[in-house]
């Protein structure tokens, strides 16, 4: 992995692009207001970034990225994504607009029963008209490009395997062969290798990465662990309670010290608590 | 990266298991589509026979009950023969579970005789059981009783073993390790865990035998059934619709009350899990100061207030209390208030093995040519009559799934018109469309669809709601639309319970057409019933062998294409 590291980091600066991804003053609120996951969240990522976005859990990373696609509402504020208003779109537009934006879950969400090439082929639902069921029910034009994509997976002799009988690490990599067979301009990735152990998370997220470079696929990504979002992201965005509170591209500017500043937590009384609790330090 | 061995093939591969399993579906969808077609049946009968049913309906309307004291006494000896064939069924059915769990009982022989028990009573009809028991003791709600327990056994005792076989072995481990006998091992390790399981499946098959003990009365084994065969004799086909409506309501309501009930035992799925059901009541043993007593005699002295010993009446314990109670009235209600008495039963016991030894057939003599061609019949009236449930089944299934019904009120109707249709009992709705199409297979076929449609379907939406979501999100983040989501996501995930639960709708499809033609509604139920009218006991014994073979066969069937698809 170490080898790869410098020879593909892009080059960090694409504030001259154009924006893909614009947020307004988004706001998120769950049980009627009681809960504020998102508070006034504010940024925009120019097409062809990497940008990962870091916080503990519960810090509104995942509903952050499930705004982007239009899988949750928003309470208040805009979304806009290559030019659609996520935020105001419905049945079909939205769905137009979401075969243009690739999402790869913690949880794979992967339909374990069915092959891999199935798995994979459902990234082509928004390219055709119908429902399906089955491998064979997809032209053949697409069987081969979802092959295509498993082998640059490297799955490509697992074709015909039960999803659920692959192990962790690999079914992941079948459902970003399912994003890119979507073909999408954006990438959203919600914590992509949370549930993987460490030496088969730096392959994945080598996978995932290598793969959007290739593509010129921006993609917005949500990490837990530090080293790995210095590693590949050209932007690092820290949200703390709903709140932005670092928004820096990665120079060497950007030290440790103030990455890890993200992952301290406020207590009630306004006091800064380091994440495991044992040295308070007061604010006032 | 695309090497050239990408041209490698984009089929599935063809293998042995997925061959056989096409070979079956195959099968079973010709053995549906050709079984309707002979039997001249297909989803517009309903429609191109609607003629008829308006005139049935009208010479039904409107339903009046003349004698409503008659009929509410008769109910609640429906009820009450209901509630005491399930007692007997699960006193009976408790042993023998034990006996056949692989857990349990390590020799082979006497497990295999075991499970050889429950598969035989399961494919007894308890109408033939009722109508041979009316044989011993005459016309009265015992036969009933008897025939429902005897029935019972076969559905209790598997899943009652079922859940012993699905243990935690934990726990056992732990008593086992603190030195326990052999019978406490059972009674602390094993029976707190699967209690609350046992009293499910008993409230379930006590709502499966209210159902069933409706019909009992046809053959004449007391009970509500009784007036519905008197109203079919007489053509008095307003009072018929009137008791029939009871029967209705009544249905709905034990359906309502078990599974509330039901779902109070077995802990909602996001509520704190399952609890003892022994400590929820209080019962087993409660710590004396006794125990605590030093081993040198000192004086002893609990350790704590004596209150905190008992459980306290919170409103779980006060609702099972309740709950425990109101059965065991309802069990001495059972064996007080209709007609029967224990006495009688005891006395009749003698005869019923001669009767069942003379079930035996001897010889072949009972052949007749025609019995071959009315299993035949059956087994097409099985046939069609799966098929003509399942094509609605699966896509009012749809609409009754919570997380798949495009909308709140769209789910809320659905589930409330199966709770309806589910509530009609098949044999009546058959007496109705014999009356309004004429004897035959025709009818009997519509109306065991209806009962099997409402069946299948809850089972269905059910499974559907089982579902992981996450794949879903996954290929809705595709801009997949929502049939897609559905094809892709859904259907996959529900696939081997929709499979499972077809092959059983089929199952109790072939068993339900066996006794259809008690009421002439075709099939091989006519020379079952004349035969035991006549005490042709040969013949009614060579028609059960018939029957067993072709249940057991469909159920050796269905386990193997269980395991092929999970």
């Amino acid at each position: 992995m170490t080898d790869v590291e410098g020879a593909i980091r892009p080059t960090p600066n694409h504030a001259d692009l154009p924006p893909v991804v614009e947020v307004e003053g988004l706001v998120k609120t769950f049980d009627n207001g009681r809960v504020r996951a998102l508070d006034d969240v504010t940024f925009s990522v120019p097409e062809g970034q990497l940008c990962v976005i870091i916080g503990l859990s519960g810090s509104g990373k995942s509903t952050l990225l499930r705004h982007l696609n239009g899988l949750h509402e928003p309470t208040a504020g805009s979304v806009t994504v290559l030019g659609g208003r996520v935020d105001q779109l419905k049945g079909a537009k939205l769905r137009a607009l979401r075969t243009e934006v690739g999402f790869v879950f913690q949880q794979f969400n992967i339909v374990g029963r069915v092959s891999c090439l199935e798995n994979v082929l459902s990234g082509a639902l928004g390219r055709l008209r119908g429902p399906r069921f089955g491998v064979l029910s997809y032209p053949k034009r697409f069987r081969e490009e979802a092959l295509a994509q498993l082998e640059r997976v490297g799955l490509g002799d697992r074709a015909f395997q039960r999803t659920d009988t692959l192990s962790g690490g690999q079914q992941q990599r079948v459902a970003i062969a399912r994003m890119l067979m979507q073909k999408p301009k954006i990438v959203l990735a919600d914590e992509p290798v949370a549930s993987l152990d460490p030496e088969i998370s730096g392959q994945v997220m080598d996978l995932l990465f290598r793969a959007c470079i290739e593509d010129q696929i921006t993609v917005v990504c949500s990490l837990h662990q530090v080293d790995l979002a210095m590693g590949w992201a050209s932007r690092l965005i820290g949200l703390q309670d709903g709140k932005i509170v670092l928004d820096s591209p990665v120079d060497d500017d950007l030290t440790q010290e103030r990455v890890m500043d993200v992952y301290r937590r406020l207590d009630p009384e306004g006091r800064k608590i380091s994440e495991y609790g044992t040295s308070v330090t007061d604010l006032s | 990266m695309v090497t050239s061995d990408s041209k490698q093939q984009v089929r599935p591969p063809v293998s042995r298991r997925r061959s056989l399993l096409t070979a079956t579906f195959v099968a079973f969808f010709v053995g549906c589509l050709y079984s309707m077609w002979d039997i001249g049946v297909n989803p517009l009968t309903f429609w191109t026979e609607r003629q008829d049913l308006f005139n049935l309906l009208d010479r039904m309307w409107a339903p009046r009950i003349d004698e409503p004291r008659l009929v509410w006494e008769a109910a609640l000896d429906t009820f009450l023969m209901a509630f005491a064939g399930t007692a007997l069924g699960v006193f009976l059915a408790v042993p023998i579970a034990f006996l056949s769990a692989n857990n349990v009982v390590k020799n082979r022989f006497v497990r295999g005789a075991a499970r050889a028990f429950i598969v035989v009573t399961r494919a007894l009809p308890e109408l033939i059981l009722a109508l041979i028991f009316v044989r011993v003791y005459s016309i009265g709600v015992l036969p009933g009783v008897l025939a429902l327990g005897l029935h019972s056994i076969g559905m209790l005792g598997k899943l009652f073993s079922d859940s012993i076989e699905q243990i935690d072995t934990g726990p056992r481990e732990g008593v086992v390790a603190s030195g326990a006998g052999r019978l406490q091992e059972i009674t602390t390790g094993i029976l707190p865990q699967v209690i609350p399981s046992f009293i499910a499946i008993s409230l379930y098959r006590l709502d499966i035998n209210f159902r069933a003990s409706t019909l009992l009365g046809l053959v004449g084994a007391g009970g509500i059934g009784l007036q519905i065969r008197a109203h079919q004799g007489s053509l008095d086909y307003q009072q018929l619709l009137g008791v029939t409506l009871v029967i209705i309501v009544l249905i709905a309501i034990v359906e309502i009350i078990s599974s509330r009930v039901r779902a109070v035992i077995l802990g909602h799925d996001d509520g704190p899990k399952k609890k003892s059901v022994l400590a929820t009541l209080g019962l087993g043993h409660t710590v004396e100061a006794e125990d605590f007593r030093p081993a040198d005699g000192a004086s002893a002295e609990l350790p704590f207030d004596r209150e905190a010993l008992r459980p306290p009446w919170n409103r779980d314990r006060i609702v099972m209390w309740i709950f425990g109670s109101s059965c065991l009235a309802m069990l001495i209600l059972a064996f007080t208030v209709p007609d029967l008495s224990f006495i009688e039963m005891i006395q009749g016991f003698p005869q019923i093995p001669e009767i069942f030894n003379n079930l035996i057939p001897r010889n072949m003599d009972w052949w007749e040519d025609r019995w071959g061609e009315l299993l035949v019949e059956t087994i097409q009236m099985g046939f069609a009559a799966t098929g003509l449930s399942l094509v609605f089944a699966i896509p009012t299934a749809m609409l009754a799934a919570r997380n798949v019904a495009p909308a709140r009120w769209v789910y809320n109707a659905a589930r409330s018109f199966i709770l309806g249709v589910r509530a009609l009992p098949d044999l009546i709705v058959a007496v109705i469309f014999v009356a309004a199409l004429g004897l035959g297979p025709q009818p009997g076929v519509l109306a065991l669809a209806i009962g099997l449609y409402g069946f299948s379907t809850k089972l269905f939406a059910d499974s559907i709601e089982e579902i992981k979501e996450g794949p879903r999100d996954g290929v809705r983040a595709t801009g997949a639309s929502g049939l897609q989501e559905t094809f892709t996501s859904v259907l996959p995930q529900a696939m081997p319970a929709i499979i499972g639960h077809s092959l059983y709708v089929l199952d109790v499809s072939l068993r339900a057409s066996t006794v259809l033609g008690i009421v002439g509604a075709g099939g091989i139920g006519f020379p079952l019933v004349q035969g035991t009218r006549l005490f042709q006991f040969e013949l009614v014994g060579g028609l059960l062998i018939c029957i067993f073979v072709l249940v057991y066969a469909i159920e050796i069937l269905s386990a193997w294409v269980r395991k092929q698809v999970i």
